[in-house]
Order: C-alpha cells, then structure tokens, then sequence
C-alpha cells in the first residue's frame, strides 16, 4: 500500500467520522459546526460588537458599558467545540486568555470571568444578570436575551 | 482563592451585598546548585531557599472601589533565625474611572518598562532567577533601587485606543529616596526632603508587539558623605538629581516570544570630580513549546562605573541563561533554570596586580511556584 494510498484512506475515515460526530451532536444541542451567539443581558446598551471590542471585554481591559453599568464576563468551564470557536474569534488561545487574567489577579485588578458547567447555565445566567456577556452555540436563544453577534465557523478558523 | 467570609463567616461580612474580602497568593521555593569558579573561589555548594511568599488580599469596596495589599517574605524568612525579611510590598485603594483613568492610591510598585510592576509574581514569569534588577530575593547584596523605582504612593494609568495600536500611559508620584531610617531623627520610613520622586511610562501596543519608554526623576543624598574627599565645603552633593530612562520591547509571533529592556541611569552631581553611571539590559527569547511548557533562552547585562577624583571603579556582569518552566498543574509551576555569569571588575586604587578580578560563576536552579 502506498504512504498516498494510506493518507487518503485516514483522511476518508476522518472526514466520515466528523460526520458522524456532527450529525450525532448536532441532533443532541445543535453545537457542531453551529454558529456561536454572543449574547447579552437586556439591559446592555449595546446592540452590536466587534471583535476588539469583545476582545477587551474578556481580557478585562474594559469593566463598564457605556451607561456606566458594570461588564459581567461569563465563560465555559470544558475545552468544546463553542468555546474554542469563541477564542479563535478573539484571535487568542484559551492559556493566553488564562495567563492574561492570572496577571490582573495578582495586580489586584479583579477575578476573572465565572466559568459555567453548560451552555443551558451560561445563557440563565446572561438572561438573570443585569451587564452580562457570554456566548452559547444553542439554537433556541430567548428572545429577551441580545444576541450582539454571530460567529460562524467559518470566521473562527 | 479562599473568600473569608465564605470559609470563617466574619462579621467584617454582615452587610448584605458587601463582596467578601478575598485572600490569596504564592510562593516560590528553589534549590540552587552553585560551582563558583571565580578569582575568590569558593567552589561548589548547594542550598535550598523558600525564595518568596506573598500573601494578597483584595477586596471589592465599590463597583468602582477596590482595595489590595500585599505581604512579601523573602529568602526564607524567620524572625527567630533572622533570617530574610518581611515587608509591607503594597496597600493601597483604586478607582476605576474607565479605561482611560485609573488611579491607585498608597504603597505600590509603579509601573516602569514591563517587569517593575509584576517582577515580584513569581507565577506570571518563567525564570527562577529574575534579571538581575527585578530579583527581589538579592535585595541584600544588590542595589536593585538604583535601577528601578521600587515604591509609589500615587499612580494614574489608562488606555486610549486607537484604530491600530493601544496607547497606555502611567504617571507615578512617591518618595525620594532619603527616608527617616533612624526613629530618633524623625517618623520612620517617612521622606524628610522637599523632593519626591516623579515618573511614568507610555507604551504603544498591538495584540503582538509592545513597545515603551519610561523615566523617573528623584533627588538622593548617598554622594554626600564624599564632599570631605572632594574637599567641597558646600552643599552641592546634597539632593542631587537621579534621571532614571528605560525603554521595553516585547513581540509575541505564534509560540515565540520575545522581551527585551534596557535601564540607563544618570545622576546630575554638578562636580567634576565625581561621575557615577549605571546600566541594563536583558532579552529574552522564549518558545511556548505547548501551552504548559516554555522554553527560553536570556541574556543580561549590569554595568555600574564610577569615578572619584582620579581613581576609577568598574563592575560588571554579563549573564547567559536558559530554562523551562511547565505548568504541572493549574496552579503549580516547575521550573528549571541554568546561567552562567561573568562577573568583572576593575579598581584603580588597588595594586596593578589586584585591580582586575572576577571569574565565572555557574548556577543550576530548580524551583516550583505555587499558587494558593
């Protein structure tokens, strides 16, 4: 068998298994390859968000939204597939978003964001908290809930 | 991070809404392997240090309000063994007017190049021993505030963005550097000159590159116990200007990592007869082999002359470094440090057989820092 041979042969497999994967997860919570919404509170005075600007949210360069209200970051706890489009769309690596904190912390400038257990529990959260910011990949975002921005798959890579 | 008031319940907690006061911190303990190879030659030993604790607390006071102070003990102290020392490092009170404004009053570490401010996180930095000016633990021997400022007591900062790079800016206040060490004379640790230390630092930034210039001004009086050997009868060595100038560069492109700094420092003594000079440098080129293990390679360079009248004094050290640092877990780091310093110096005043010295020292270092 020929090492050419043999590399397309994994890459057939890989590619098929993706499928699958994403087929499987996709009918579980809509999360494979699915576009991650940045949301908000209600009462965040702001309708959009770019990239910098969520990039200096959640490095905690910026703590107030322009009416003065205070920015309440939240984050997922487990490496998957939403919070890795996330930090890709911020154009930073998880660790460098750790290690950026982990300097704030010890500058006395402030904890960094709460990391939840579940995309359900990130988007309660954001939906309860006045100020707060956090992104989910579900399909079915309430309607009281601000979706600033959409990060689609392919604006992650 | 333990909240107290979630662990103990204090009443200090009672009112309701009020953040809990968070207590946290560090500590970096090392072993150090030393084959001293120079002209005095004491040659190989090896010893253990608790290098540094700190222990932090922070409290929220406002939206806008905080407190934090921190308590540093260095080169395993004790009380009863004196040995080490143990200082109040900072206390003081922010607010946070916006991104633009912020403003920290009461004892602080201010911001100059990149290290100053954070050269006493052992966690956020990979060596176990810092370039020279920034170790904390050889305070003992080396005249480490001669390069940098080591205290404020007010500070504003901020950043304005821009649409391509970030501007930040820092502008400090603090006592010179004559403090009341004698109770009798006056309240001690208090500033009983005129004069204060002014300074600041303003960078560029991208999310890749930093870049920025930093100066200090202070007036000291350490010349003026020489006026007799000048034969000056006048006061021109007392509170005499020190102009401390700095530039930093850091550039992060994909794993690799490079900082760099350099630290000159020039005093104004109006005498021709005395002339005294100091500088530094270093740079580090690091590689994030995996996002918990760093590897990196440092090179740093001391020099302090000084001429008196006609005698000429020189020291200088050149250091060669390299080490790794993984992140055995989140909140414990090993690290694993070699250097290889060259130590020279120069003194007119000794016989001509005696007035060059130094050698090599070599130093291997394992540490781990710990986050609690």
């Amino acid at each position: 068998m020929s090492v050419c041979y043999l590399l397309d042969a994994l890459f057939l497999r890989r590619v098929a298994l993706l499928g699958i994967l994403g087929l499987a997860m996709g009918i579980g919570g809509g999360q494979a390859n699915a576009q991650v919404l940045v949301i908000a509170h209600a009462s965040v005075p702001a309708d959009t968000i770019t990239q910098t600007e969520l990039l200096d949210l959640y490095t905690g360069e910026v703590r107030f939204w322009h009416n003065g209200e205070h920015v309440i970051i939240y984050d997922l706890q487990s490496q998957g597939e939403t919070r890795d489009s996330f930090y890709t769309f911020l154009g930073k690596t998880s660790s460098r978003i750790k290690s950026i904190w982990l300097r704030r912390k010890l500058s006395g400038e402030g904890d960094p964001p709460e990391r939840l257990a579940s995309e359900e529990e990130l988007l309660v959260r954001v939906q309860s908290t006045p100020g707060a910011i956090g992104f989910v990949a579900l399909a079915g975002v309430p309607p009281d809930v601000k979706v600033l921005t959409r990060i689609s798959p392919n604006l992650a890579q | 991070m333990i909240g107290v008031c979630g662990a103990f319940a204090l009443p200090l907690c009672a009112q309701s809404g009020e953040e809990p006061v968070e207590v946290f911190g560090y500590f970096q303990t090392s072993g150090e392997l030393y084959y001293d190879k120079r002209d005095t030659d004491t040659g190989t030993y090896t010893t253990f240090n608790a290098q540094q604790l700190n222990i932090l607390f922070r409290k929220q006071l406002s939206t806008r309000w905080s407190s934090f102070i921190n308590v540093e003990f260095l080169n395993s102290f004790s009380a009863k063994d004196m040995l080490g020392s143990a200082s109040l490092d900072e206390a003081w009170v922010r607010y946070r007017r916006s991104r633009q404004f912020d403003l920290r009053i009461g004892l602080q570490v201010p911001r100059f190049n990149n290290l100053n401010e954070i050269k006493n996180r052992t966690p956020l930095l990979p060596y176990v021993v810092r370039p020279i000016v920034y170790e904390e633990s050889f305070n003992d021997f080396f005249a480490l505030e001669e390069f940098v400022p080591e205290r404020a007591f007010v500070q504003a900062s901020g950043v304005f963005p821009a649409p391509v790079v970030k501007v930040d800016y820092a502008v400090f206040l603090g006592n010179s550097p004559n403090l009341v060490r004698n109770g009798e004379e006056a309240q001690s640790g208090t500033d009983s000159t005129l004069t204060f230390l002014v300074g600041g630092r303003i960078g560029l930034r991208t999310p890749a590159i930093r870049f920025g210039v930093s100066a200090t001004r202070d007036e000291l009086n350490f010349a003026a116990d020489l006026s007799r050997t000048l034969g000056l009868t006048d006061n021109r060595l007392v509170e005499r200007p020190r102009y401390r100038w700095g530039t930093d560069f850091s550039v992060n492109v994909g794993q690799w990592l490079l900082d760099a700094e350099a630290i000159w420092i020039r005093y104004d003594f109006d005498v021709t007869q005395l002339k005294i000079q100091r500088q530094f440098a270093y740079a580090t080129l690091g590689y994030y082999a995996t996002d918990r293990l760093f590897v990196y390679g440092t090179y740093w360079y001391t020099n302090e002359e000084a001429d008196v009248i006609n005698i000429h004094e020189k020291a200088s050290l050149d250091v060669y470094s390299g080490g790794v640092s993984f992140a055995a877990l989140e909140r414990v780091t090993l690290k694993a440090q070699y250097a290889a310093v060259e130590i020279d110096y120069f003194d007119s005043s000794l016989p001509p057989e005696e007035e060059h010295g130094g050698g090599v020292l070599h130093i291997f270092t394992m540490a781990v820092s710990v986050l609690f």
